[in-house]
């Protein structure tokens, strides 16, 4: 069943607008809170009988039909927001969005379309080695907005380091420097409570880019609401709470590591000889977080450019030319050694 | 295509023409100028052509060679105002061969201008296969930077025997150095100054000294063209390393980030004292090493500064 939110001014499809934290109609410009669209939404949201897809025949490409005009809405198996290749009608489908995969929580964009288009332009022409073409061209128009699937991590963990550490002095006697080396025993034991350590569900999405997003601003976490999809690309998790827990894991780990091992201080020398951590997992929120993103390919390279949807933090690699490089390369040895050279005859 | 283009043209062509000719004109005029300068009011008094300049306690000279050498030595001091001395030996009293020479050229008096004055001495020392190049005076400003490459080329016909080529080739090389630095402008003001007042004392050569031998700096290392290559390629390849990551972003989240209270509530908090562990050593008190000669050079025993360089063969 797929959804499409509609203006109750003009009847047109209407969309989450990130600026405005509501719903706005870009034909009549009536605003809807999102509260009162999900509350209202039997009422303007129109609905369809169960196509194909779900009575039980597995196709690879899922049959929904637009609401606006009908065509046929270009899904996979996760998609769980897209918008009509043909009208741009936002469409949600509902039936993926309720039970196990219904979203606990939801950053909503505070990023515009525009501001968006507007930060990865600028973008572009940063990079001292990007290439000429890339700068021109309006790839930006790829850009889409993306609600990709998170799971948010609770954990208390506990963290026990054992270290032998040194503390050196130093004085004179006479003709000889003396050197005091004193040894100590340290322990350290302590606990932390992590709270909603992120974690990319999509299978699509690379996990280093969505890792660089970080960190999110938690305040603007809500409770979930479909109508903040409308508009966006969106899908499911495709991987539970459960498999994505050894990936946080390692890091929680890590954290509470380099947090206990950082509290041994005031030594020349500190040499960890055992150390052992516990975790507890308390909870897993399922959460959308919004994300700009680019994809392109640079000499057979798939590479990606995404900006965290909520506080506009830019992540991904530009491409780099191989001949400025080369050029800049070439330019700074030439000028360094003309440089060093001329110092050399004149000074030297 | 477009050189045979600049050729055919006329016009061209004499452009060229004519600036060749300024070009040549201007080096003529140059030169015509500086070699006016090489006139230097010099004291020829001091100089005892009648003296031996050859000294062979090694005997590596025929008497024939001999006197051919002396003959030589004492036409080219005449010419380039420095006193030119050779000296062989084949006991050096255990002193390094460039000390050696120094110190005979003191212990005589040699000089053109004054005792131990302006001049150059060869040693060749048997005892322990080393030739050495000492300087003194006036010559110091345009000698001491070469005496490097002259023990350089040397050695290859002292170690084929040919003591008379070597001595030769010195004769000839020190008058022609001498030759060219009279013409040359960058030595104008040294000589100037060392002719135009008394450099007999020490002190007064000691004062010249400091004042008009280049002396190596930190800059010195960039004339080799190799290191400069090398550093060019390491501040290049740094430079393109850290503008490459301007087309990067990296993490900005830490162990912080995620924790309640950004802090670790440590339960317990340890620090045993178990032992101290003791070195001593003994403090190497810094020798100071024997004085350096003015103008980068060493010192002779009478105390006057020489320089000059000496190499194995």
């Amino acid at each position: 069943m797929v959804e499409t939110y509609k203006c109750k001014g003009c009847g047109a499809p209407i969309e989450f607008d990130g600026s405005q934290g509501e719903l706005v109609c870009q034909y009549c410009g009536t605003h809807m809170s999102v509260n009162e669209m999900s509350r209202s939404g039997e009422k303007y949201a129109s609905h369809v009988d169960d196509e194909t897809a779900e009575s039980g025949e597995k196709i690879d490409v899922n049959g929904y039909k637009c609401q606006n005009c009908g065509a046929q809405l270009i899904t996979d198996d996760n998609t769980t927001a897209t918008v009509c290749s043909f009208c741009k009608s936002p469409a949600i489908v509902k039936s993926r969005l309720t039970g196990q995969t219904m979203p606990a929580k939801i950053i909503p964009f505070s990023i515009t379309k525009d501001k968006a288009r507007e930060i990865f332009k600028g973008w572009c022409h940063k990079g001292v080695f990007t290439p000429s073409a890339f700068k021109k061209s309006s790839f930006v128009e790829s850009m889409s907005g993306i609600y990709v699937p998170f799971w948010l991590y609770d954990y208390n963990a506990e963290c026990h380091i054992e270290a032998l550490a040194t503390r050196v002095r130093h004085h004179r006697e006479g003709d000889y420097q003396v050197t005091h080396t004193d040894h100590f025993r340290v322990v350290r034991e302590g606990e932390a409570l992590f709270r909603l350590i992120p974690a990319d569900a999509s299978e699509k999405m690379p996990d280093d880019v969505m890792d660089l997003l970080e960190p999110y601003n938690y305040t603007g976490l809500k409770d979930f609401q479909m109508p903040y999809l409308s508009g966006f690309l969106s899908e499911k998790y495709s991987y539970d709470s459960r498999q994505m827990a050894p990936r946080v894991e390692s890091r929680v780990r890590s954290y509470i590591f380099n947090a206990a091992r950082d509290t041994i201080t005031g030594y020349s020398s500190i040499n960890i000889t055992g150390s052992n951590t516990r975790l507890r997992r308390r909870e897993a929120v399922y959460t959308l977080l919004p994300v700009w993103m680019i994809t392109y390919r640079y000499k057979g390279e798939n590479k990606i450019l995404a900006i965290n949807g909520q506080t506009g933090k830019q992540v991904g690699t530009l491409p780099r030319s191989k001949e400025k490089q080369l050029a800049w390369f070439g330019g700074i040895l030439a000028g360094v050694f003309a440089v060093l050279m001329m110092l050399g005859g004149f000074v030297g | 295509m477009k050189i045979k283009n600049l050729f055919c043209n006329g016009k061209a062509c004499f452009k060229i023409l004519l600036f060749m000719a300024i070009l040549v004109f201007a080096v003529i005029h140059v030169s015509i100028v500086s070699y006016a300068k090489s006139s230097y009011n010099v004291d020829d008094s001091h100089y005892d052509d009648t003296e031996p300049k050859i000294y062979d306690e090694a005997e590596l000279f025929s008497d024939s060679e001999e006197e051919e050498l002396q003959k030589s030595l004492v036409s080219a001091a005449k010419r380039i105002k420095l006193d030119l001395v050779i000296v062989t030996t084949d006991y050096n009293r255990g002193k390094e061969s460039l000390l050696y020479a120094s110190d005979f050229y003191d212990d005589n008096g040699f000089g053109y201008d004054y005792d131990c004055g302006s001049g150059v001495i060869l040693l060749i020392d048997m005892d322990n296969r080393e030739v050495a190049i000492s300087t003194a005076g006036v010559c110091r400003v345009y000698l001491d930077s070469m005496t490097d490459d002259m023990i350089e080329e040397i050695t290859p016909y002292l170690s084929d025997e040919d003591y008379t080529g070597a001595a030769r080739y010195f004769i000839n090389k020190v008058r022609e150095l001498a030759l060219e630095a009279f013409e040359d402008d960058d030595y104008e003001e040294a000589f100037e100054a060392w002719y135009s007042s008394d450099h007999s004392s020490i002190s007064a050569q000691n004062d010249f000294y400091d004042k008009y031998i280049p002396r190596d700096n930190f800059f010195t290392v960039f004339k080799n063209p190799l290191i400069d290559i090398v550093i060019g390629f390491v501040i290049a390849g740094v430079a393109v390393l850290i503008m490459n990551s301007t087309s990067k972003t990296g993490s900005t989240i830490n162990e912080r980030t995620y924790m309640e209270g950004g802090q670790i509530n440590l339960r317990v908090r340890h620090d045993q004292f178990t032992h101290t562990t003791t070195r001593r050593r003994k403090i190497e008190t810094e020798s100071s090493g024997g004085g350096g000669g003015h103008g980068g050079g060493h010192v002779s025993s009478s105390g006057h500064s020489h320089g000059g360089s000496s190499g194995k063969f």
